[in-house]
């Protein structure tokens, strides 16, 4: 499904029954909203645009999907609500994802989980699942997903679609419920890249009411997408493909070969070892404590589902434990032991993310792009994902999507073909800034494979 | 031996609030100069209220301080009823200004006041609690 097939109010209605149909068996699904005429013209005029459950949305129910937050109403928008808004967008609902954007698998939803469009034993991906889904199948041309460790890029990968991380500071996160403040990026899901190129157009630019958003006039974006990916110089993430099946490595070598005979200069590197086992280390100490002090006003003070207490401290415990799920409230201990002893760990994991940056951006900096397989596999089952397994999650395969929060570095994934009949995606990773160079090699790609507009059919 | 003794005063800047950047009257009605931030609503961010920083700046040069090259906050986490965010912005580890000094007259002659630092930070407005509310 495309943007521009979009024309009417009648095209918006029709998608909201789709929506509504496709959410039986989906889940994805927080709050749905009945569309409502927008007088704005634009280039998303007519345009069904979904939003994950962490972006507010004044006057309906956001949630995060978190328990405290389920009777929370904003009294304000997010600045891309507004910018979508203003550019014709008719908004049909608040996507599930997983609580307080902490998981992959969009599995911690205090609505149950979110069911992969092409398995519905398997997972989505997370925590964007629920906007990831509804693109896949066919519902909405674009939605919007969060990404802090890779929270668009990964469900995309799993759903077979476009998910998009641009550079840190591109697009504001005002009105965003945080995970991390210095690793959260807004992202989005189309089926094109076109389209994705169109979401970063309208959804970028500077915001006064987020100091962390940059000047368009400093690092201007591409006003179109460079149709040429001749001498380009694309790195090939080794270190990545060493812990590659097979049959995932056949169809990103055929891509590669695809890239070189348009011209591209391919090259592969690795990097240092010691650093890329530290990547979810670092990422854990960091996003978990930044989030434990971003959620300390989840308190029932002011506002979320309170449970009372004979005093203060009393009422402050009862609220959040009864209103985080597990694996938020791990992921709040992780934050505070990082956060201990003033901090000792945090510091320590800070300067280490600062090495990585700099061992990955030696070699960005002077090439137009790293890519890699999104992910080793398709998406894990269901069941699998409830206690995964220690030992896979430190691979460097399944965690070298971090490195583009880490560093804010814009980067993509692009559906690849199916493993096993699972999707997968192509991650292209850039330096900071160059959306440029990622989106050209992201068509060219999409050229090749042929998947664009590609959606699940056949559920209903 | 002879007593030090240092205070640490806090000084309300005539200004705006200093994240939300909103208005500030002594006075107004409850509820009506509130801005989302001060709430600690989710999602909402801080902005820097310049003409704090502007006369931050102004008391700073006035005392010869020494100004630190880059405006840096921290975030003081722990829990209050009367801190929405469950953190007060603050400058713990890089004040505005160190090292000033004020020198006036007394009966018998000079003395000197050493400014140790000054820092921005927000302060939460005054707590009543009414247990019959």
């Amino acid at each position: 499904m495309r943007i521009a097939d979009c024309r009417s109010f009648e095209d918006v209605c029709r998608a909201y029954e789709k929506m509504s149909a496709l959410n039986g068996k989906l889940n994805a699904l927080i709050t749905p909203i009945p569309p409502e005429e927008n007088p704005n013209g634009g280039r998303l005029c007519h345009v069904p645009v979904l939003l994950k459950d962490n972006v507010s949305t004044k006057g309906i129910r956001t949630t995060a999907a978190c328990r405290l937050l389920e009777n929370y109403v904003p009294p304000f928008d997010a600045t891309i609500v507004e910018k979508l808004r203003a550019e014709g967008a008719v908004f049909l609902g608040k996507t599930s994802m997983d609580e307080l954007s902490m998981g992959g698998s969009n599995l911690t939803s205090f609505t149950g989980p979110v069911y992969n469009p092409y398995d519905f034993s398997r997972i989505p991906g997370g925590s964007s699942g629920g906007s990831a889904v509804l693109t896949a199948a066919g519902a909405v041309p674009l939605a919007i997903g969060s990404d802090t460790g890779d929270s668009v890029r990964k469900p995309a990968s799993y759903c077979g679609i476009v998910g998009v991380k641009p550079t840190y500071g591109r697009i504001s996160r005002y009105g965003i419920i945080p995970y991390a403040s210095s690793l959260d990026h807004v992202g989005f899901f189309t089926t094109a890249v076109e389209d994705a190129f169109l979401a970063l157009q309208i959804l970028s630019g500077k915001d006064e009411r987020d100091l962390t958003t940059v000047a368009p006039s400093k690092h201007p974006l591409p006003d179109h997408i460079d149709p040429s990916v001749a001498g380009k110089k694309i790195l090939v993430f080794q270190d990545v493909l060493d812990n590659t099946p097979k049959q995932t490595k056949i169809l990103f070598d055929r891509i590669v070969t695809s890239l070189k005979e348009k011209g591209a200069l391919i090259e592969e590197i690795r990097f240092r070892k010691d650093l890329l086992e530290l990547v979810l280390p670092v990422y854990s100490l960091i996003a978990d404590a930044e989030a434990l002090s971003n959620h300390a006003d989840l308190s029932g003070v002011y506002f979320g589902n309170r449970v009372e207490g004979t005093d203060f401290e009393e009422m402050l415990v009862n609220t959040r434990t009864a209103g985080f799920g597990s694996v938020a409230k791990k992921r709040f201990l992780i934050g505070a032991y990082s956060l201990s002893d003033g901090g000792v760990l945090f510091r320590k994991a800070r300067k280490v993310r600062r090495l990585l940056v700099e061992e990955i951006l030696s070699r960005l900096k002077d090439a137009d792009a790293l890519v890699a397989p999104s992910t080793p596999k398709g998406a894990p089952l269901i069941a699998e994902s409830r206690a995964p397994k220690r030992k896979d999650s430190v691979r460097i395969a399944d965690n070298h999507l971090v490195l583009g929060n880490l560093g804010g570095f814009p980067s993509m994934s692009v559906p690849m073909g199916l493993v096993d009949d699972l999707p997968v995606g192509f991650s292209i990773t850039s330096n900071l800034y160059d959306e440029w160079a990622m989106f050209a090699i992201a068509k060219a790609v999409e050229e090749y494979t042929g998947l664009c507009g590609r959606t699940k059919e056949g559920l209903l | 031996m002879r007593p030090m003794i240092g205070l640490e005063c806090h000084l309300q800047l005539s200004t705006d609030k200093m994240f939300s950047c909103v208005p500030y009257r002594y006075g107004a009605l409850p509820n009506t100069m509130v801005h989302p931030l001060d709430m600690g609503l989710p999602g909402t961010l801080p902005g820097i209220n310049e003409e704090a920083v502007r006369l931050a700046l102004s008391f700073a040069l006035f005392f010869r301080m020494d100004v630190a090259e880059k405006l840096c906050f921290d975030r003081k986490n722990y829990w209050s009823a009367d801190l929405p965010k469950g953190f007060q912005i603050t400058q713990r580890f890089t004040p505005l200004a160190r090292d000033g000094s004020f020198t006036f007259q007394v009966p018998n002659g000079e003395k000197t006041v050493r400014i140790a630092e000054i820092h921005l930070e927000e302060d939460a407005a005054k707590q009543i609690l009414d247990p019959e509310l």
